[in-house]
């Protein structure tokens, strides 16, 4: 059976270019980091004889250093292992991957841990809705079974009791394929337990349909990502802040939906988020990050039709009306959320949503 | 506190066929979600911006309300697409429906039994357009299907004078009058073809079905015989994920406006794709005690069971309870439902066991978890265990990868004997497997393309530690007895090929040993 689980857009080189090492700079300064926090980052492009994906190394990277930056996870170093494939190599392999889970596990049984990441981007199969084969680099027909099982894992993360959080990421295609068995750990399979850990788990896609990666602007430059990692990135970058400042559990879920399905919407493609929490006793409204910052944007509104015109806010509150001419612009900083602009002289309406990534916006009306 | 700012009410509902399924989200202004839930939500809010989605089935409406007064809010749902021709799918056309209502009410097979329950069968194509695409031959879509009863001896190929159908519009009835019990649905499988300039195989498969007894225990049903009517679209071939199957009275045969049916479709279309979502609808009807249906019982039941927070305990047990008086105590799918319970509220799994499949891929894999712990759940040497390694997980009806029909006897004959001495002596034991390998390596490399076979070796190389069945059952989601069989027959192939001069790098001493000390 020819696997059809690779669905990238972009004839290029897959991704060679080295990770650039981040700093945390709070380290440097002697602040506290989130020494309780770990993460395994594994971000796979290179296969033995499927096509090669040109995102998931870049993705994985930028997840890193997130991880890594004070503002970000304010994590360090040393508890994230990044495991990226490497062209003309056959690793990672189970090992590699088991490997840093057991470095992390006895960090963790050390010292009180609060939360774990687990990243993975690269080519996937759905074996069936509840386990994603995570393909390693020698995956092929001859050895169909060498992709992990993500239920194994998460089960035997989560049974473990080890952390409070953990917080489980797959960017690959969900693609049925039937009869497989996608492999558990070699540290165990899952036992009872793991009534203590909160997971949170994030599919690129619902099972059966792909996940995708393209050509993307990201701040000027073209570079290929999953369209589910950019939204990923980009709620940790700010995008899912609330009006509070917080990223929370459901604000982040929401952010990520939204975001991957209109990414995926902009290339005529269907692709839709799947999320599964467990055990989470604090509430949707649990904060996974703090940023302090109030997400906003300044929008240019190019007018096409001359008339009265209102632009209201998300609790009704007017926040600029006149009248203007074909061709005048304004220029309004505007808060995250739905905004509505009429024109009362035409009677036509329209919902703008500032979804709070963005510094600037053009809108035409 | 007191604010003066008025609270108003948005009622937002799906409406149309499907409405139950159909999920919504309510956001604030925010882009805060503050709602959710299935096909109708009423909420008092602030006046401001909303934004509602609506899903299902993989289409996505949004719409932004400016809330400044009681509103509501209905959405029509998205066209849905169904195997089963109910009249308001999209995918239902007359000259299917009124064939398939026809068919299900008259035996397409002559001279069976007058009474008894039955199988129904219904294929073909989303339209006729589509069935001169993909067909232009004409191809009858019984081909490759045959009926097997549960000794898994064909009793009808569908074709020629057993089934009924239009090659031109697209469709294949079967029909036939049967005794209560299980029955097998055989697909001899599609060799490669070019679908999109990529080869396309579709593998052998087979589908148990059950004809479930009269309902003699119950009131509702005394004196009825159950009909099991399987729907199925084709595309390149028969698709199956997306088959349908229903109990109906047979008298009643398929009715194709029953509301019931879109529920059943539902809650399976749900299932599929593990959202564990029983409407309200389903829920009161059987708290009224109404149980014309036993697939929606059936379903509902799995469905439950699958959910770690549902929470109609009283209800669920009544379920359970009230399926074997319907269905007959012995049907595979009533013990798996048992099991399932049991480990649900963590009871002891009861005494019993199966050497038949149930109908539903949520019962095997119970099964098969209950049976690490209880091997005695699973019949020594039966179909049910036969199967347990060769499951496909592509829908919610259990499928597996089963052994080729009987050969006539004319073919059988046939068959030359040529196997050496030396592959002789170990075909009996990996027979299932290969095929018309002859050295030890061909063999060798036939065996390790035994998912399970290969998937046991590459953990026996791995793990680092004593070798425990029950660990290795867990990790391959097989039954303990399967463990234990394969590893016997791999000592014994790995035996018999010692003083071979290639062999396999998986089978090297020190993987032999290892299996050897498995306990």
């Amino acid at each position: 059976m020819s696997p059809h689980t690779l669905v990238s857009e972009t004839p290029v080189t897959p991704a060679t270019v080295l990770c650039e090492e981040a700093i945390n700079e709070n380290l440097l300064k002697g602040l506290p980091v989130n020494d309780e926090d770990y993460a395994i980052i594994v971000g796979v492009s290179h296969y033995a004889s499927l096509a090669p994906l040109h995102a998931p190394i870049t993705d994985a990277c930028r997840l890193r250093n997130w991880l890594i930056k004070a503002d970000g996870g304010n994590m360090h170093p040393k508890h994230v292992f990044f495991i990226p494939s490497a062209p003309g190599s056959n690793a990672p392999d189970q090992l590699a991957i088991d490997k840093a889970l057991y470095d992390i596990l006895q960090m963790a049984e050390a010292r009180p841990a609060r939360r774990l990441y687990f990243y993975f981007s690269g080519h996937g199969f759905g074996a069936n809705w509840e386990v994603n084969g995570m393909c390693l680099p020698i995956w092929s027909p001859s050895f169909y079974n060498a992709a992990l099982s993500s239920k194994a894992y998460l089960d035997l993360l989560v049974e473990q009791d080890r952390f409070q959080e953990i917080y489980f990421f797959l960017d690959c295609c969900r693609d049925r394929k039937i009869n497989t068995k996608p492999l558990h750990s070699m540290l165990g399979s899952p036992q009872a337990g793991g009534a203590n850990t909160m997971a949170v788990v994030l599919y690129a896609s619902e099972y059966e349909n792909p996940a995708w990666e393209g050509m993307m602007n990201a701040n000027g430059n073209l570079q290929v990502h999953g369209y589910f990692s950019r939204a990923l990135m980009e709620a940790l970058n700010g995008g899912a802040v609330n009006n509070n400042g917080d990223i929370t559990i459901t604000s982040f879920i929401d952010y990520v939906r939204e975001k991957t399905e209109s990414y995926a919407h902009e290339r005529n493609h269907t692709q839709t988020v799947r999320s599964d929490i467990r055990n989470n006793k604090h509430g949707l409204n649990h904060v996974i990050h703090r940023t302090g910052r109030i997400p906003g944007t300044v929008l240019t509104i190019t007018f096409e039709t001359a008339g009265d015109i209102t632009l209201d806010g998300p609790d009704l509150n007017n926040i600029k009306a006149g009248p203007v001419q074909a061709g005048e612009t304004w220029l309004v900083p505007l808060g995250k959320g739905y905004h509505q602009i009429t024109n009362k002289t035409t009677r036509t309406s329209a919902f703008i949503t500032i979804d709070g990534t963005l510094k600037t916006m053009h809108y035409a009306f | 506190m007191h604010s003066d700012t008025p609270s108003y009410k948005l009622t937002v509902s799906a409406v149309g066929v499907m409405a139950d399924f159909a999920h919504l989200t309510v956001y604030n202004g925010f882009l805060e979600d503050i709602a959710r839930g299935y096909e109708q939500l009423d909420l008092s809010l602030k006046p401001g911006l909303y934004s509602i989605t609506l899903k299902l089935d993989g289409h996505i409406i949004k719409e932004h309300v400016r809330l400044t007064g009681d509103t509501q809010v209905q959405i029509p749902t998205p066209p849905v697409y169904s195997s089963v021709v109910a009249d308001k799918f999209q995918s239902s056309h007359e000259y299917y429906a009124r064939n398939a209502r026809t068919y299900s009410l008259q035996p397409t097979v002559k001279n069976g039994p007058e009474t008894g329950g039955a199988i129904f069968l219904f294929f073909r194509y989303t339209d006729v357009d589509n069935r001169r695409e993909l067909n232009d031959t004409q191809q009858s879509l019984g081909q490759g299907f045959s009926l097997l009863d549960a000794q898994r001896h064909v009793l009808f190929r569908l074709e020629g004078k057993h089934i009924k159908e239009d090659t031109d519009a697209g469709w294949m009835a079967f029909h036939a009058v049967l005794s209560p019990g299980t029955y097998y649905l055989h697909y001899s499988g599609l060799p490669g073809t070019m679908e999109d300039d990529a080869p396309h195989e579709l593998p052998a498969r087979e589908i148990p079905l059950q004809v479930f007894r009269s309902g003699v225990q119950s009131s509702v049903t005394a004196g009825q015989y159950w009909q099991t009517q399987v729907f199925l679209t084709f595309g390149q071939g028969p698709i199956f994920p997306s088959m349908s199957i229903f109990i109906a009275p047979r008298e009643q045969g398929f009715v194709n406006d029953d509301e019931g049916n879109y529920r059943i479709d539902g809650l399976r279309h749900k299932f599929h794709n593990g959202v564990y979502i029983l409407p309200e609808k389903v829920l009161m009807e059987f708290e009224q005690g109404q149980w014309a249906s036993p697939m929606k019982g059936l379903l509902a039941a799995y469905v439950y069971f699958s959910n770690p927070a549902a929470d109609k305990e009283q209800l669920f047990r009544n379920v359970t309870q009230y399926l074997p008086a319907l269905l007959g105590e012995d049907t595979p799918d009533v013990k798996a439902l048992q099991i399932m319970s049991a480990q649900y509220y963590r009871d002891p799994i009861p005494a019993l066991s199966l050497s038949e499949p149930c109908m539903f891929l949520a019962g095997i894999r119970a099964i098969i978890r209950a049976s690490i712990r209880n091997p005695d759940v699973i019949v020594d040497d039966s179909q049910l265990e036969d199967i347990t390694d060769k499951l496909y997980n592509d829908m919610v009806w259990t499928s597996y990868q089963p052994a080729p029909l009987p050969e006539p006897a004319e073919t059988k004959k046939a068959v030359p004997q040529t196997r050496s001495s030396m592959t002789s002596s170990i075909f009996s034991v990996v027979e299932k497997i290969i095929g018309k390998e002859k050295t030890a390596e061909e063999i060798g490399e036939r065996l390790l393309k035994s998912q399970t076979v290969s998937t046991l070796l590459y953990y026996i190389e791995k793990l680092d530690r004593d070798l425990d069945v029950n660990d290795l059952a867990n990790r391959l989601q097989i039954p303990p007895s399967v463990v234990r069989k394969t590893v016997q027959h791999i000592l014994k192939f790995s035996d018999s090929i010692k003083d071979a001069e290639k062999k396999p790098e998986q089978f090297s001493i020190r993987n032999i040993n290892k299996l050897k000390k498995i306990h």
